[in-house]
């Protein structure tokens, strides 16, 4: 006799689950189920998926944006943003940060949970010695002096930097990495990019504002000097 | 219909003489529902930010104009922060979990058959498939199908160049990309319709120049042309090549029916195939610390990287995901223009959750033994090649009712509270 073959996906042909269970079963899980659902969402759920969703996860797409590379450091907000033109509202812990005289250059660089792309930028920083420590709550390594630098959960931005520092105003995704630095005018300069971000020309920007504060001191002092001279 | 009036007469009923049972007729609110859903799915391009609620199916968070999370990123998300000790981990898996219980109980995997953009997009090629019968039509599809690609890809980079807000102008890209979907499923059927190897090889060849066409537009300096992407092109390349080379392997082993019908033994082990990753997106995404099922998600190809492809063609780059992102998105276009629901039977995890809620839920689709005529038509109704008279319960039955519609004598009828529990209150 040809036996029957086994079938891989139970047929559940009919319901076998007595009437009697069921009436009690669907209220149950209908009631149980919806609770559960409502007091999760409360007691965090919702806000959990709203604050991780907000931030746009580049790995996840499967893209990165092609962005232009850097040309110029901004004060105000820049051409293509939301706000062009407008102040920048720097929070007072950047303000104290870029005023102490022992930083001179701010890098906030801003993650989500399980982007490949922000932990890959990360892993390349640490390895250059630029950072140290995790993603979550990782700070400045030990290659540049006068350098800070501030790692943060974009989803989880209670200092709301990740706002303030989107090139355009708008969502543009994770990873993103923005420099500051204060000029010897007193004003405060930034550039954000947002994608990964190549170690090389991450560490020429780095070189670049070095230079331009070491040119602008030696320019500052010269002024003062002639100043003096015109004096006398 | 003349068929139907043919085998009525032939088991000596008349359709006027037929039990004129008062059954929901459902079609036309599952269509409403479905296309209600869409737009509940996209409804970002109002301007609603991002909320805290997971869509009750798939559809990608990181989608432009996405207004909720996705119940599988949140799967993924709650086991990392589970992983690192974060508690808001346990309160996401638990709201997804109530979630899902609650409406589970109610209407079982209905989500599936009557709300997800996946299904629905499913059921468009099926529809298309079946009613489509001459190539004029075909053509006139096909041409449609491209205007609406190119509509999508160009006039966002017009308006964008313009710098018009494109908050609004979104849904072009959802245009754009539904051509995309259409010009695939085009490709497809005329793979079908031409019972020879030509239009396989024209695929296969357009497939290739696209290629080349993407790649010449960038190297003489086209950067901001959408030709130029080679995301963008590269993809529909690959759409027609893979296209092309399934109908060349299908015209090779002679299999040139209008429908491959999976042989029973591969249809039930691959429905497995769900379950089957269903379970592995947790233990991946804590082992590879990384949303692991996502990065590689077709659905995330289809509703959220090709609308931000064709919105900003020249804006993105695919970074280490895209080229497998596009072969699992192609892949499962190509598989749903061949099988009916192919995605919900054989791939979709969240249909693997739903799918054992159809025990217990309390709407049903139920089965009158007494009125059945043993006519078939439910069986060839059926999307998801189940027998919807064994299968009531089934997990794979996504309840669309089709069988119900189908059904000439009302044996199959849709109803909103199971028998069993009406049976208990003796009614
Ligand atoms: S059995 Fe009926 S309701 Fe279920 S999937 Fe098939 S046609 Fe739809």
């Amino acid at each position: 006799m040809k036996q029957k073959r086994k079938d891989p996906v139970r047929k559940f042909g009919g319901r076998s689950i007595p009437g009697i269970v069921l009436i009690i079963l669907i209220p149950a899980l209908l009631i149980g189920g919806g609770f559960a659902w409502f007091w999760s969402s409360d007691l965090g759920g919702f806000e959990e998926v709203r604050k991780l969703a907000s931030v746009k996860c580049l790995g996840c797409l499967g893209l990165d944006p092609v962005v232009p590379g850097f040309s110029e450091f901004w004060v105000e907000y820049p051409g293509d943003h939301d706000r062009a033109g407008e102040d920048v509202d720097h929070s007072d812990k950047v303000i104290s940060i870029i005023e102490n005289d022992e930083v001179e250059i701010l890098v906030l660089f801003f993650w989500t949970q399980g982007c490949v792309p922000c932990a890959e930028q990360w892993d390349e920083m640490v390895e250059k010695g630029i950072a140290s420590g995790k993603e979550d709550g990782g700070i400045q390594g030990d290659r540049y002096d006068k350098f800070r630098m501030i790692s943060t959960d974009a989803a989880d931005d209670d200092d709301g930097f990740y706002v303030t520092y989107r090139p355009t105003g708008k969502e543009t995704g994770v990873p993103m990495t923005t420099f500051i630095f204060q000029d010897t005018d007193g004003s405060i300069k930034w550039w954000s990019h947002y994608g990964k971000m190549d170690i090389g020309p991450f560490m020429d920007i780095i070189e670049d504002i070095v230079q331009y504060l070491e040119a602008a001191r030696l320019k500052d002092d010269y002024d003062d000097i002639s100043s003096i001279d015109d004096h006398h | 219909m003349e068929m139907r009036k043919d085998f009525l007469n032939m088991v000596d009923l008349s359709v006027s003489t037929m039990p004129q049972e008062k059954t929901i007729r459902t079609y036309h609110f599952r269509i409403t529902s479905q296309i209600f859903f869409v737009i509940v799915a996209i409804l970002g391009i109002f301007g609603i930010g991002m909320t805290g609620f997971i869509y009750p199916f798939f559809f990608c968070p990181a989608s432009p104009a996405a207004c909720a999370g996705c119940p599988i990123w949140v799967i993924e998300h709650g086991t990392l922060e589970i992983a690192s000790g974060i508690n808001n981990g346990y309160m996401m898996i638990l709201y997804l979990i109530g979630m899902f219980v609650a409406i589970g109980a109610l209407v079982g995997r209905s989500f599936c058959g009557w709300a997800c953009p996946v299904g629905t997009l499913q059921d468009l090629f099926s529809f298309l498939n079946r009613k489509i019968k001459s190539i004029k039509v075909l053509s006139i599809l096909t041409g449609v199908s491209f205007l609406m690609l190119v509509t999508g890809a160009v006039i966002p980079t017009i308006l964008a160049n313009a710098k018009v807000d494109l908050q609004y102008y979104m849904f072009v890209g959802y245009i754009g990309s539904l051509g995309a979907f259409l010009l695939a499923l085009s490709g497809v059927m005329f793979i079908k319709r031409f019972k020879s190897i030509v239009p396989s090889m024209v695929l296969l060849f357009v497939g290739t120049i696209l290629w080349i066409f993407a790649i010449i537009s960038r190297s003489i300096g086209l950067e901001h042309s959408p030709t130029s992407s080679l995301e963008l092109m590269g993809l529909f390349g690959l759409m027609f090549q893979i296209t092309g080379l399934v109908g060349i392997i299908r015209t090779i082993l002679g299999e040139k029916g209008p429908k491959i019908r999976p042989m029973k033994g591969i249809d039930r082990w691959g429905r497995l195939g769900k379950v089957g990753l269903l379970l592995l997106i947790a233990p991946t995404s804590w082992f590879f610390d990384t949303l692991f099922f996502t990065d590689f998600d077709p659905i995330g190809g289809i509703t959220a990287t090709i609308p931000e492809l064709l919105l900003n063609p020249s804006g993105w780059e695919g970074n280490q995901f895209f080229w497998y992102k596009a072969v699992f998105v192609v892949g499962v276009l190509v598989l749903v223009s061949f099988v009916d629901r192919g995605w919900c039977r054989y791939l979709c995890p969240i249909g693997a959750m739903y799918g054992p809620t159809n025990k217990i839920s309390i709407s049903d689709i139920e089965f009158r033994e007494d009125k059945c005529v043993h006519c078939q038509l439910c069986i060839k109704a059926c999307p998801m090649g189940i027998n919807p008279k064994e299968n009531k319960t089934d997990p794979e039955c996504i309840r669309c009712g089709r069988c119900a519609e189908s059904c000439p004598t009302g044996a199959q009828v849709w109803t909103p509270v199971n028998s069993t529990v009406r049976g208990v209150f003796g009614k």
